[in-house]
C-alpha cells in the first residue's frame, strides 16, 4: 500500500473504503430482526417462540421445557426468551406485533381479549377443546374468554391473603383477623405494640385497586358483578351501590388506622421487607410472595390468614385471576408445534413440577391438589372451595379510576359516593379514545 | 494555476470529493432516517388515528387531539410537566452556575469537591430514582431515619405519598442527580472568560458581586443558552426518573407527560386495549413544546447579542 495513486490501493483509498464498509457493516447490523416468530430453526427445523415476563413463575430462559421439548419432538426447536419485568417486556412485544412478527407464544398481559378481537391471538377453544380447558380454574377461563372465545390459559393462579410473623402475633396477643371490623379493633394494640397494622403495596397505585376489587364482590356476594361493572355491561356502571359500599368499607380502614404513614408510597419490595424487618403485623399481598420471601428470606418463618370477610361468617372472597397467561398467535408459522408445546408443558405431572419448582400457583385444578409450598398451598385451597373473585381490571380506564379513587379516600379528599362518581368519570374519559 | 483559478478549485469540490463526502455522512443520515426521521413522521401519522398498536388502524383526523383538550388526566400530566420544567431549569441552570462561579476562587478540596458533586451524574435517572424511593420510604427509609437520629424526626414526613410533596421532591432528586453534569459545563465554561476583564473592572472599582454581574455572568451567555435548552428539553420529556419513583403516582399526582404517554401504550392505563394513536397524539404535543420553547430561548439569545 502506498501514498500515492500511481498504481495499487492507495492508503487513503483503503482507509475511505474501510471506513464506510464499516459504518455500513454497523448499520445493516443494526437493522437485524431481534425475533419473534419463530419460523426456521436451525438447518431446516421448525423453530417456536416464546415470550414472557415469567422468570419467577416457572418460565426462566433456562428453562428445561424447552430441551424437554425438543428431546421428545426431534426437529422443533423451542426459543424461551423471558423478560426481567413488564416495563422491558411490554415495549417490546408491543414493537413485534406491530411489525407483524409475533411470537408463536406469549404472555398476553391485559391485552389477550384485545389480541384476540384483533386476530392476533388464537381462540384456544377451538384449538385446544373445551376438554383442555377444562382442566383450569373457571375464572381464568372466564377472564381470557368474550363471545364464547377464549383467548389466553392461565399460567399462574393468583390469591391474596394476609401474610404474618407468627411469633410476632404471639408475642402481642393478636390472631389473624375474620373480619374487617375485627382488623380495625386489634389496630389500636398492634400501634402500641409499635406495628403498623397492616400494610400493602400502592406503588404503583393498581396495588390498591387489587384490594378494593375483591372488596366489591364481598359486598354483593356476586363475583360475577365487577366482570359487568368493569365491561360497563347490562346497565352496570361504576356507582353502583356495591362499589360505594367496598369504597366505605376501605375508608372505615383509613380511618380505623389500620394502614401506615407513608401508604401511598409502599412498594411490593418494600411491603415484603416491613414484613421480614418486623414492622408491620400483617402483610396484604399475593400468592407470589412465598416465591419471593425464599429469595429474600429463607429462613423467616411466615403464615398466610385468608382474606377478612366482610362480617362475621361471611364468605373470605379473595382475588383469583391469572396474573401470569399464555397466548398463542393467530398467525403462528408453526402452529401445530406452538399448540403442540402448550399441551405438552401443561401435562399434568411436568406442570406441577414446574410450578412447584417456582413456589408459583398453578392455574390447574390437578396441580393445585399437588402444591408443595405450604403457604402456596393454603393459598390454592381458597380457590378450590370457591372463594375466588375478580381482581384484574381490563375495561379502558377502569383500573386507574378505581386506584386514584383509593388514593382520593386515603388522603381524606373524597366520599366513597363521589369516589365511586369519579371512576365511572374516568371510564367515559378513556371510552373516547 | 491563477489564483482566480484556484479560490475556484477550493470553493468547488470536484464530483469525486462530493461523492467521498457523501458515502461518509451516509451511514449517519440512514440511523438518523431510521432512529429520528422514521418514527416522527410515523408518530404524526399515527396520533391522526385510533390504533391499539395491532389490528386496522381507524381514522379519526384531529379528535385525539380534541380530546386531549378536555381529558383532565392530560391536563394534570401538563401541569406536572410544566411545574417540573419550569423548576428544574430554573434549579439546574442557578445553582450549578454560582457554585462553579465559587469552585474558581480556587481553594482546597475544591477539585475533591467537584468530583463528589459529580458523581451522582454518573448515575443513570432510573437507578437514581429507585435509589431515593428507597431511601424516602416512611418506614424505615434511609431520610426519614437519618432526621430521626439527629433529633429531628418532626421533620420526618410521607415523601412519597404526599401528593403535595411528590413533585417538589422528585424535583430535588433531579437537581441532585444532575447538579455535577451542568456544574462541568460552567466550569469549562469560566475557564475561557479572560482575566483581564477581570483585572480591568477591579481597577474600575468593581467587587465581587459586581464582577459577577458584569463580567462573569454576561460572559456565560452562550453556555448558560446551552444549558437552558437542555433542561427545558429534558423537562418537557421527563420520565424516567419519575417512574423509578412514584410511577406518576401517588394517584396521578406526579404523571408527567411521559409517563402517561408511556402508561397508554404500555401499561393499564386503557386496560386491555392499549391507546398507541392517542400516545402518538400526546408525543406530537410534546415535540411541538420543545420545538416552541427552543426556539423562544434562542430568539431571546439573538435578540439580547444584538
Amino acid at each position: 500500500m502506498s501514498d500515492d495513486t500511481s498504481g495499487g490501493v492507495s492508503r487513503r483509498k483503503f482507509l475511505q473504503v474501510g471506513g464506510v464498509a464499516a459504518a455500513s457493516a454497523l448499520t445493516l447490523a443494526a437493522c437485524s430482526s431481534g425475533g419473534g416468530s419463530g419460523g426456521n430453526g436451525k438447518s431446516g427445523s421448525k423453530a417456536i417462540s416464546v415470550w414472557t415476563w415469567y422468570g419467577n413463575q416457572g418460565m426462566p430462559n433456562n428453562s428445561p421445557l424447552g430441551s424437554e421439548f425438543e428431546k421428545a419432538n426431534p426437529g422443533t426447536t423451542v426459543n424461551i426468551r423471558t423478560f426481567g419485568n413488564t416495563n422491558d417486556y411490554s415495549p417490546a412485544l408491543a414493537a413485534a406485533i406491530a411489525a407483524g412478527n409475533t411470537p408463536d407464544i406469549y404472555a398476553p398481559s391485559f391485552s389477550a381479549i384485545s389480541y384476540g378481537q384483533q386476530g392476533v391471538a388464537l381462540d384456544l377453544r377451538k384449538a385446544l377443546g373445551d376438554s383442555f380447558l377444562s382442566q383450569f380454574f373457571q375464572s381464568d377461563n372466564d377472564q381470557f374468554t368474550s363471545n364464547g372465545k377464549q383467548y389466553g390459559l392461565g399460567w399462574n393462579a393468583q390469591s391474596f391473603g394476609l401474610f404474618y410473623d407468627p411469633a410476632q402475633l404471639s408475642k402481642v396477643g393478636v390472631e389473624p383477623p375474620e373480619t374487617w371490623a375485627d382488623l380495625i379493633a386489634v389496630a389500636p394494640k398492634l400501634k402500641a405494640a409499635g406495628l403498623i397494622p397492616l400494610s400493602m403495596s400502592a406503588n404503583p397505585s393498581y396495588g390498591l385497586s387489587d384490594f378494593v376489587a375483591p372488596l366489591i364482590t364481598q359486598a354483593s356476594d356476586d363475583p360475577t358483578l365487577l366482570l359487568k361493572i368493569d365491561a360497563q355491561e347490562d346497565g352496570k356502571t361504576w356507582n353502583d351501590d356495591a362499589v360505594v359500599a367496598a369504597l366505605d368499607k376501605f375508608q372505615s380502614l383509613v380511618k380505623g388506622g389500620v394502614f401506615g404513614a407513608g401508604l401511598l408510597a409502599v412498594t411490593y419490595a418494600t411491603g415484603e421487607q416491613l414484613l421480614t424487618t418486623g414492622k408491620t403485623a400483617f402483610l396484604w399481598d399475593g400468592s407470589w410472595v412465598p416465591n419471593d420471601l425464599e429469595a429474600s428470606s429463607p429462613t423467616f418463618k411466615y403464615g398466610v390468614a385468608q382474606n377478612p370477610a366482610w362480617e362475621s361468617g361471611a364468605k373470605h372472597w379473595t382475588g383469583d385471576q391469572a396474573g401470569a397467561a399464555l397466548s398463542v398467535s393467530a398467525k403462528s408459522p408453526n402452529l401445530d408445534e406452538a399448540l403442540s408445546f402448550i399441551k405438552f408443558i401443561f401435562e399434568p405431572a411436568r406442570y406441577s413440577a414446574t410450578l412447584n419448582a417456582a413456589q408459583a400457583m398453578p392455574a390447574t385444578k390437578a396441580a393445585a391438589a399437588t402444591v408443595s409450598n405450604p403457604q402456596v398451598k393454603i393459598m390454592t385451597s381458597w380457590l378450590l372451595d370457591g372463594l375466588g373473585a375478580p381482581h384484574i381490571l381490563y375495561g379502558p380506564g377502569s383500573e386507574t379510576g378505581l386506584s386514584n379513587a383509593c388514593v382520593a379516600i386515603v388522603q381524606g379528599k373524597t366520599t366513597p359516593k363521589e369516589a365511586a362518581a369519579s371512576i365511572q368519570a374516568t371510564v367515559n374519559e378513556a371510552l373516547k379514545r | 494555476m491563477t489564483p482566480r483559478v484556484q479560490e475556484r478549485a477550493v470553493l468547488r469540490p470536484t464530483l469525486r470529493g462530493r461523492t467521498q463526502a457523501a458515502a461518509f455522512v451516509l451511514p449517519a443520515v440512514i440511523l438518523f432516517g431510521m432512529f429520528v426521521a422514521y418514527p416522527l413522521v410515523s408518530g404524526l401519522y399515527y396520533s391522526l388515528f385510533q390504533w391499539p398498536g395491532y389490528g386496522i388502524p381507524q381514522y379519526v383526523g384531529l379528535q385525539n387531539f380534541i380530546n386531549l383538550a378536555t381529558d383532565p388526566s392530560f391536563l394534570m400530566a401538563l401541569r406536572v410537566t410544566l411545574i417540573y420544567t419550569v423548576s428544574t431549569t430554573v434549579l439546574q441552570t442557578v445553582v450549578p452556575m454560582l457554585i462553579a462561579i465559587v469552585f474558581m476562587q480556587k481553594w482546597r478540596g475544591g477539585a475533591i469537591l467537584r468530583t463528589v458533586i459529580f458523581i451522582p451524574s454518573v448515575i443513570s435517572l432510573t437507578i437514581t430514582g429507585l435509589l431515593w424511593q428507597l431511601a424516602l420510604q416512611s418506614n424505615g427509609g434511609l431520610i426519614d431515619t437519618l432526621l430521626s437520629d439527629v433529633g429531628m424526626g418532626w421533620a420526618a414526613r410521607p415523601w412519597l405519598a404526599d401528593s403535595t410533596l411528590v413533585v417538589p421532591v422528585i424535583i430535588v432528586v433531579s437537581l441532585w442527580q444532575s447538579l455535577g453534569f451542568y456544574l462541568l459545563i460552567y466550569y469549562a465554561g469560566l475557564q475561557s472568560v479572560d482575566p483581564q476583564l477581570y483585572e480591568a473592572a477591579r481597577v474600575d472599582g468593581a467587587n465581587g458581586l459586581g464582577l459577577m454581574w458584569h463580567i462573569t455572568i454576561p460572559s456565560l451567555r452562550t453556555i448558560t443558552t446551552l444549558v437552558v435548552s437542555l433542561n427545558l428539553i429534558n423537562g418537557l420529556k421527563v420520565f424516567d426518573v419519575i417512574y423509578a419513583m412514584t410511577s406518576g403516582g401517588p394517584g396521578n399526582a406526579s404523571q408527567s407527560l411521559g409517563v402517561y404517554l408511556y402508561q397508554l401504550a404500555f401499561g393499564s392505563e386503557n386496560g386491555g386495549s392499549p391507546a398507541f394513536g392517542y400516545a402518538d397524539a400526546i408525543g406530537v404535543v410534546m415535540m411541538f413544546a420543545a420545538a416552541l420553547l427552543f426556539l423562544a430561548v434562542n430568539i431571546v439569545r439573538r435578540e439580547r447579542l444584538s
